[in-house]
């Protein structure tokens, strides 16, 4: 059996988890060549409250296209870990952003803790572009999709003359990530 | 085939959407005036953008009975339909169900949509637009659609109205996809008499011109720090905007 790579991202509403999700799922199925399907589960105006998004990538066909066990969720608040890690498989991974998630549930998976907003807003001036932070971050920790096919699937989706912030934005959180990786 | 709307869905996930396309022609048939097809899928079709994304659909639905009507109607067998919310999730102004849909083993996001006023929106223009009928012919197979494809003159509309796009234009959001759908329509069609004089209309019918008026006019003015600087706004369109 081929891979099937489970992904959550999840936070609050107006938090860019649902775009965050289909840029993945674009990379993976337009740009890496294999197959995804996305998911979002709440009314497409919701913003404030809970939010989640959901992206399975295989490099088969996939039978079922609803997440069962993560390989990989994305917490951007306190309250989305506590109520997804136990949703993660046990060598999966916890991708935190430090200063909304602090107490993290026990488990068997890997935790990462980054200053995803924090980021975002100092080092980039725009508190919106946390969500392509955290992007960067899932790119280099997961491995599942390419930068390369990432930062063109963000290219596909922002207007000309935004490709700097967006794009700095990205590779932000992939050297962030990457360099956690090189830690392990 | 050159220029074909389909073109710019990913290769992979073309029969599949063919093939529901041609299921829902067939639900449209049997249920008339049941649903419509709104959102970015039926500006693609109907020739509108022209990029590649993974593409949804969205079905907005007279009421909750027709919906409820719609998910039990009975559909192909080869058709798998898996639901991503266990029951109808109910917003402030919106009521929506995800699903996903499959013919062939890649998946299709369809959203049944509930948004109060809009069908009766949408299903006026349409008794003049009319229903979307195409033929494709596909890798030795042919489809044919008949649907009610929305008007994109009221999807232009009904985003620029929509309390999302006004977070967007708050938050300075350049990757808010109703932004970019808005730019598209007005690039297309800002020199078009027509295209004003039926948005005056509607607006009108709606009371809500002074809302459309302010807020296209903002996002005209904000369209550098949104990433659309190449989008020229000719002096004719402030006027044309300010006599609307």
């Amino acid at each position: 059996m081929g891979l099937r790579y489970e992904v959550r991202l999840s936070g609050a509403g107006g938090q860019g988890l649902i775009l965050a999700g289909k840029v993945i799922a674009e990379a993976a199925a337009i740009y890496d060549n294999k197959t995804a399907t996305q998911s979002q589960s709440y009314g497409p105006e919701a913003r404030g409250g809970a939010s989640r998004s959901e992206v399975i990538i295989s490099d088969d066909v996939i039978d079922y296209p609803k997440a069962e066990r993560l390989d990989f969720l994305l917490a951007l608040t306190q309250e989305a870990c506590d109520k997804y890690c136990k949703d993660l498989k046990d060598d999966g991974i916890l991708l935190v952003d430090s200063q909304f998630a602090t107490d993290i549930p026990e488990g068997k998976f890997r935790v990462y803790r980054v200053p995803i907003t924090e980021t975002a807003k100092k080092e980039l001036g725009k508190a919106l572009v946390a969500n392509l932070v955290a992007l960067g971050v899932f790119t280099a920790l997961s491995s599942v999709v390419s930068p390369r096919a990432v930062e063109a699937a963000i290219l596909s989706r922002v207007p000309k003359g935004t490709e700097d912030l967006n794009l700095n934005a990205f590779r932000k959180g992939l050297e962030l990530g990457s360099s956690l990786k090189r830690d392990d | 085939m050159k220029n074909e709307w389909f073109l710019w869905v990913d290769e992979k996930r073309r029969r599949n959407l063919f093939r529901i396309l041609e299921e829902l022609s067939v639900l449209h048939r049997r249920r008339v005036d049941q649903f419509i097809l709104i959102g970015a899928l039926s500006l693609l079709i109907r020739g509108i953008l022209r990029y590649v994304v993974q593409w949804d659909m969205d079905l907005l639905f007279r009421n909750e009975d027709a919906l409820n009507g719609f998910v039990a109607a009975e559909k192909s067998q080869e058709l798998r339909i898996v639901h991503y919310d266990e029951q109808l999730m109910r917003g402030e102004s919106i009521a929506s169900l995800h699903t996903a849909w499959s013919f062939d083993r890649t998946w299709f996001n369809v959203d049944y949509i509930l948004k109060p006023g809009m069908f009766e929106f949408y299903s006026s223009s349409l008794a003049e637009v009319g229903t979307y009928d195409q033929k494709v012919d596909y890798e030795n197979v042919s489809y044919h659609f008949s649907l009610p494809v929305a008007c994109p003159w009221d999807i232009f509309i009904e985003k620029l109205l929509s309390a999302r796009l006004r977070r967007d234009l708050e938050a300075g959001e350049c990757m808010s996809v109703d932004i970019r759908h808005v730019m598209r329509l007005f690039e297309l069609e800002k020199s078009n008499e027509q295209f004003w004089g039926f948005i005056g209309s509607r607006t009108e019918r709606l009371g809500k011109k002074g809302m459309l008026k302010d807020n296209l006019l903002e996002l005209l003015l904000s369209r550098s720090k949104l990433g659309y600087t190449s989008v020229e706004v000719p002096d004719h369109v402030y006027r044309r905007l300010r006599d609307l």
